[in-house]
């Protein structure tokens, strides 16, 4: 008796050092990032960028994607990254069962994300290897983004929560790490030294000379600016805007074929967007309520380079008569006016003396900007991809999604008919003839 | 070791049931495959009239569907070739006579289970006529075709293991099969409750023991130390099951 349960103890205590040792083994082994992909399109591969990224990364990173959860492309990416480093944790949360999460931080679609790290958010628009290693850079800047709202100019103010306020937009920006400030230019000397982007939404007044000096002096030193300015609020600038190769309209897109359901022809659809690498796939309508052209010069300003973002449909003109357009006269486009397409963003880019680069954005409209329209269609994405290009320049990376490269195939009749004979009848039937054979083998043996 | 892993394999091929399995499977994957082929030839119909220079992602579209549902059927195939492994020599009373050998339970085990799996082998080598196929009409992603294989043979030597274990418990074919089939759809659909609680803890660990989570990588074309080395673990983990409970002979006396 003692000695049957001696051999049970010693084969229990082996049994358990055996499993314990199968755990261990299957621990590191899932803690350590090994594997082949043996893909053609290396599908499974991280880019290598993204890979330098990762493995410079020295804070926890978590990534939260809204969508439906279960079988889930977005899934297979975030794996990707998972695997890759032991910082980086992923969870895909459904909107529908979660709309409190959802609503905290800011997204209103299936597909978005916000990636979270050093008590900091930012949020992407879909699950791409672009988008999350980009996002991860931002992360890891060490101090946020300032942008400056010009104000005093009548321009569109970030504290007012009324339709045609932009309080909505400074807080979506606030959401997204960057720190945003009003900025009385007439209070100061120049332009603050810590502004990484200016924006001057919709002015109705002029700006001084004096202030025109800080843009001018601002802009020569490398900085950014983004100008909304809509039909009839110039506000002087149209000779810094000149500089950068950007001539202003003074009329009013009207858009007969694609227009706002529900207004009138002056609130153009936009669908056609810049061959710039930020807008690549983007395909969102967005809407530009009384907007004006923007033209782009033909003789440059030397080491200018101005790329248009969005442009309105061939059908569409820039109308200058504004008492038959407003008076609700039936408008044609006359011979001097610009037919569209018509540009309603455009991008400057100056390379300075120094090497560095200026940038200069404009929109022919700020109604899209404000609480009213900024959550409409693509408008709030097309803002921030603009934005974040701005001030992104330089520390973001390009990745280019792997295309499928298999073409489609269309079965004739006769290869119809033989992939379905040969594995369904042919290949079953020959199995079943080596087993008649088998049997009568064994038989007569 | 090598003398009954040959008298394992000359039982299954001298035996109807092998070939009436792998003439079944054969039929069924070749349904699947049919299937698979005619849905992106629709496809393509669909693309060749809206978008003429569009492309597919043939793995995620025909490669992996057909891979999966080879898997499936794997599930259900294995218990039947492992069902007989020891169940038949409890029926037969060899089994004593097995253990007289002057051979160890563990060797023994080892050739019956290698018999198993060449068994497998052979019944997924069949589906290469799939490929071959494939290949005359479109051009398969080679890597991912491997890959699913290491994957499905994996996949299936753990399931095997299930299978001998459960042979090992009883004399009744029927019950081993039987046994075999609940514990491997326990050990697959235990992936989905994770899925209704994805942020738990608990989630996280029936995600990592469930069968079928750590085959998708391998339908991707990804073979990763970490799924490989969950299906040797699962698969040492109930060989040693089998073993002990051979060995309980001994002090059950």
């Amino acid at each position: 008796m003692a000695g049957r349960f001696s051999y049970i103890s010693s084969v229990g205590i082996f049994v358990m050092i055996f499993y314990a040792i199968l755990v261990f083994v299957y621990l590191i082994a899932s803690n350590h990032n090994s594997g082949w992909d043996l893909s053609r399109t290396g599908a499974n591969t991280l880019d290598v960028k993204t890979k330098n990224v990762l493995e410079s990364l020295n804070f926890n990173v978590e990534i939260i994607i809204f969508d439906k959860t279960g079988e889930n492309k977005a899934m297979e990416i975030l794996d990707l990254y998972c695997a890759e480093s032991r910082h980086v944790t992923c969870r895909i949360i459904d909107p529908d069962t979660r709309p409190g999460i959802a609503a905290q931080y800011g997204v209103d679609r299936y597909g978005q994300g916000v990636l979270l790290g050093r008590h900091r958010q930012c949020l992407i628009d879909s699950v791409t290897q672009e988008n999350l290693t980009n996002a991860i850079l931002r992360l890891k800047r060490d101090k946020k983004k300032v942008i400056y709202f010009v104000n005093g100019h009548g321009e569109r103010d970030i504290a007012h929560e009324q339709n045609s306020g932009i309080s909505q937009l400074r807080y979506d920006l606030a959401a997204n790490d960057y720190d945003v400030f009003p900025l009385l230019l007439m209070r100061y000397h120049e332009i603050p030294r810590d502004a990484d982007l200016v924006i001057v939404a919709g002015p109705r007044k002029s700006f001084l000379q004096e202030e025109l000096a800080m843009v001018r002096t601002y802009l020569g030193s490398g900085g950014n600016m983004l100008f909304a300015l809509e039909p009839g609020g110039e506000a002087g600038l149209t000779g810094v805007l000149e500089e950068f190769g950007i001539v202003l309209d003074n009329g009013i897109i009207v858009d007969t074929f694609s227009s706002m359901a529900g207004g009138d022809n002056t609130a153009p659809v936009v669908t056609m967007y810049g061959d710039v690498p930020a807008l690549q796939g983007f395909s969102y309508a967005t809407f530009f309520p009384t907007s004006r052209a923007l033209l782009i010069m033909n003789d440059l300003p030397s080491g200018v380079e101005v790329n248009w973002l969005a442009r309105t449909s061939d059908r569409s003109w820039s109308e200058h008569d504004f008492i038959a357009l407003f008076d609700g006269l039936d408008v044609y486009p006359d011979e001097h006016e610009n037919k569209g397409p018509v540009n309603v963003a455009v991008l400057a880019e100056k390379e300075l003396d120094n090497k560095t680069v200026s940038s200069v954005m404009v929109f022919g409209d700020v109604d899209f900007l404000t609480n009213a329209y900024l959550n409409i269609s693509g408008n709030k994405d097309l803002a921030f991809i603009c934005i974040n290009m701005l001030l992104d320049q330089g520390s973001l990376i390009t990745i280019k999604d792997r295309p499928a490269q298999d073409r489609p195939f269309i079965l004739t009749p006769s290869q119809d008919r033989i992939i379905f004979w040969v594995p369904v009848v042919v290949i079953p039937s020959l199995i079943m003839l080596v087993c008649l054979a088998v049997l009568f083998i064994r038989r007569r043996a | 070791m090598r003398s009954v892993y040959f008298k394992e394999l000359s039982i299954y091929f001298s035996s109807p049931i092998f070939y009436v399995i792998a003439g079944i499977f054969a039929c069924i994957s070749g349904i699947f495959f049919y299937n698979a082929m005619g849905y992106v030839s629709l496809l393509s119909t669909r693309i060749a009239q809206y978008q003429p220079t569009g492309a597919l992602v043939m793995n995620d579209i025909l490669l992996r569907p057909i891979f999966a549902d080879i898997s499936m059927l794997i599930v259900f195939i294995v218990p039947v070739i492992s069902m007989r492994l020891y169940a038949e020599e409890k029926a037969q009373g060899t089994i004593e006579l097995l253990f007289t050998y002057p051979v160890s339970d563990l060797k023994v085990l080892a050739g019956k289970y290698l018999a198993g799996l060449s068994i497998l082998i052979c019944m997924l080598a069949i589906t290469v006529v799939l490929m071959v196929l494939m290949s005359l009409i479109t051009t398969p992603d080679w890597g991912v075709v491997l890959s699913s294989y290491i994957g499905l043979v994996l996949m299936g030597a753990a399931i095997l293991s299930l299978g001998v274990f459960a042979s090992s418990l009883t004399k009744n074919q029927i019950i081993a099969a039987t046994l075999t089939l609940g514990l491997v759809l326990c050990f697959w659909v235990i992936g989905w409750f994770a899925a209704t609680s994805p942020d738990s803890s608990l989630s996280g660990f029936l995600q990592e023991i469930s069968i079928v989570s750590h085959q998708a990588r391998f339908l991707k074309g990804l073979i990763t130390l970490r799924d490989v080395v969950f299906y040797l673990c699962f698969s040492l983990f109930f060989l040693s099951i089998t073993l002990r409970v051979l060995d309980s002979r001994r002090w059950r006396g």
